[in-house]
């Protein structure tokens, strides 16, 4: 991003903010910078200031815009209503201020919310992405995802999401909807996605435990973590939030591509996170999800293939996305069905 | 001499590298640079085999449904198997041979579909060979970086 396009783009946010803030003066946004990672949302960090009632107000804020085409054809409000819905839950989240639905301000929609400190520890990055703080992160990740699963969906006033107003089948209903996106997506046919999805659906899972917020993308790099104290201080990234199976989640958590398993062992975080659930898992259950995983995840590189394809989006990380993590999630399909005995 | 297409591509990767990136200063430029250089490794480095990999698929798969035409319980499909398997290869261009290796894989999934429902050991080793297939194929298509 260029300094005159930051600067556009920040006096339009100055100008957004005013007619947000009608009784803020002296409105100033400074340093937007475009961040890098936001595969399935624009994200920009700004610094605001305004005068209110005479007191100066100075904040750190992050923009999060609807892109062009990317990975994740989530609903416009999905995000920002699920941030407001769980504030005061217990969970470490940004406040999201502002939800913008008309274009005029920023071509598409987009909303605002509080920058939280910390730093993502990415997964792809060599070392250790939590600098030394491993197993302090690990445990609140757990049971962070158990503190989700607990929540009544309902009482949150939550309904509203995908498969809200459900009352059972949640596999079938997230396997019905992964097979749309997979017809709508696939370039050219992907019998080993086809393959699974067939398998999945002739070998069901037991029934959900309970009917649970689905974070939809709860991994390592979704989060942010204070280096000084190795403190989640966020969870972010919730595009793909649904009320679903809690176990989605914690299949989707151990993926192998970004595996928490590399800071504790998977029965020390599964054990933290049936206490904080008041759940255990049904390791039959979670097969089933582990390879649901892997298919989710091979469709969503589909999808950024198909929007690179058709010139919808430019952005090298759908490439990769497409490219790398698709012939990993491919070939994480094929070994556990080489382990179901498919290949025998 | 000419220089290769895999050549000039590693050239340009060098530029990037080490000219453009280090002269960035836009964080989400130089990620995005970044991952550039990975996706142009990974092009770069599949080049050379890139014709070759695909013949090898393609007539694996004409193989493979010649044999299973023999074997499964759906006449029209087996008909089909039949024709494609004794229908001529593509020509040597990439488009070519994707747009051949699309219409096999299409029918390859058609093929494991039907298999899936039919009972008797010959469906069940199609079955299983066409996992083995596909594994194969996938390890032979890995990117290199």
């Amino acid at each position: 991003m260029s300094e005159a396009e930051s600067g556009t783009v920040a006096a339009l946010v100055a100008a957004y903010l005013a007619h947000r803030m009608p009784n803020a003066v002296q409105i100033a946004v400074t340093d937007l910078v475009r961040i890098p990672g936001g595969a399935s949302q624009e994200m920009f960090r700004f610094g605001a200031s305004w005068n209110e009632g005479g007191e100066q107000i100075d904040r750190q804020m992050i923009l999060r815009r609807e892109p062009k085409a990317g990975l994740v054809d989530a609903e416009r409000d999905l995000e920002y209503k699920v941030y407001r819905a769980l504030a005061g839950s217990g969970l470490p989240l940004p406040t999201a201020h502002f939800l913008e639905m008309d274009g005029k301000w920023l071509e598409r929609p987009f909303f605002i919310m509080g920058m939280a400190p910390g730093k993502p520890g990415h997964f792809y990055m060599p070392g250790d992405p939590y600098e030394g703080h491993g197993d302090k992160v690990a445990r609140q990740f757990w049971h962070h995802l158990g503190t989700l699963a607990a929540l009544d969906h309902r009482s949150l006033g939550l309904q509203s999401l995908r498969n809200g107003e459900g009352t059972g089948g949640y596999w079938a209903r997230e396997l019905d909807y992964w097979q749309g996106k997979l017809d709508e997506n696939e370039l050219v046919p992907e019998p080993v996605v086809r393959g699974a999805l067939r398998h999945l659906r002739r070998n069901p899972p037991p029934e959900a435990a309970k009917a649970v917020v689905v974070h939809g993308d709860y991994r390592p790099g979704n989060f942010l973590f204070t280096p000084e104290d190795g403190r989640i201080s966020a969870i972010l990234d919730w595009e793909m939030a649904h009320i679903g199976d809690p176990l989605e989640d914690v299949a989707w958590a151990i993926d192998p591509m970004w595996p928490m398993t590399r800071h504790m062992a998977l029965e020390e975080g599964l054990a933290i996170w049936s206490a904080a659930s008041g759940m255990v898992v049904d390791p039959q259950a979670l097969d089933w999800w582990r390879l649901f995983t892997a298919l989710k995840a091979s469709v969503l590189w589909l999808t950024a293939a198909k929007s690179f394809a058709e010139g919808r989006a430019s952005e090298m990380v759908l490439v990769m996305s497409a490219v790398n993590a698709g012939h990993i999630h491919r070939n994480e399909i094929l070994r556990m069905m080489e382990a179901r005995g498919a290949m025998a | 001499m000419s220089l290769s297409p895999e050549t000039c591509l590693r050239g340009v990767l060098g530029a990037l590298q080490n000219g453009i990136i280090p002269s960035l200063t836009d964080s989400f430029a130089i990620e995005d640079a970044r991952l550039a250089g990975l996706v142009l490794t990974i092009t770069t480095n599949g080049i050379d085999d890139a014709a070759a990999i695909r013949i090898a698929e393609n007539d694996a798969l004409r193989a493979m449904f010649g044999d299973a035409a023999q074997k499964v319980d759906d006449h029209a499909l087996a008909r089909k198997l039949q024709a494609t398997a004794r229908a001529d290869a593509s020509g040597y261009r990439l488009s070519e041979l994707d747009a051949d290796n699309a219409m096999l894989r299409s029918l390859l999934v058609e093929l494991h579909e039907a298999v899936e429902k039919q009972t008797g050991d010959a469906a069940r080793a199609i079955d299983s060979g066409i996992w083995r297939m596909l594994q194969q194929f996938e390890a032979a298509r890995a990117p290199r970086r």
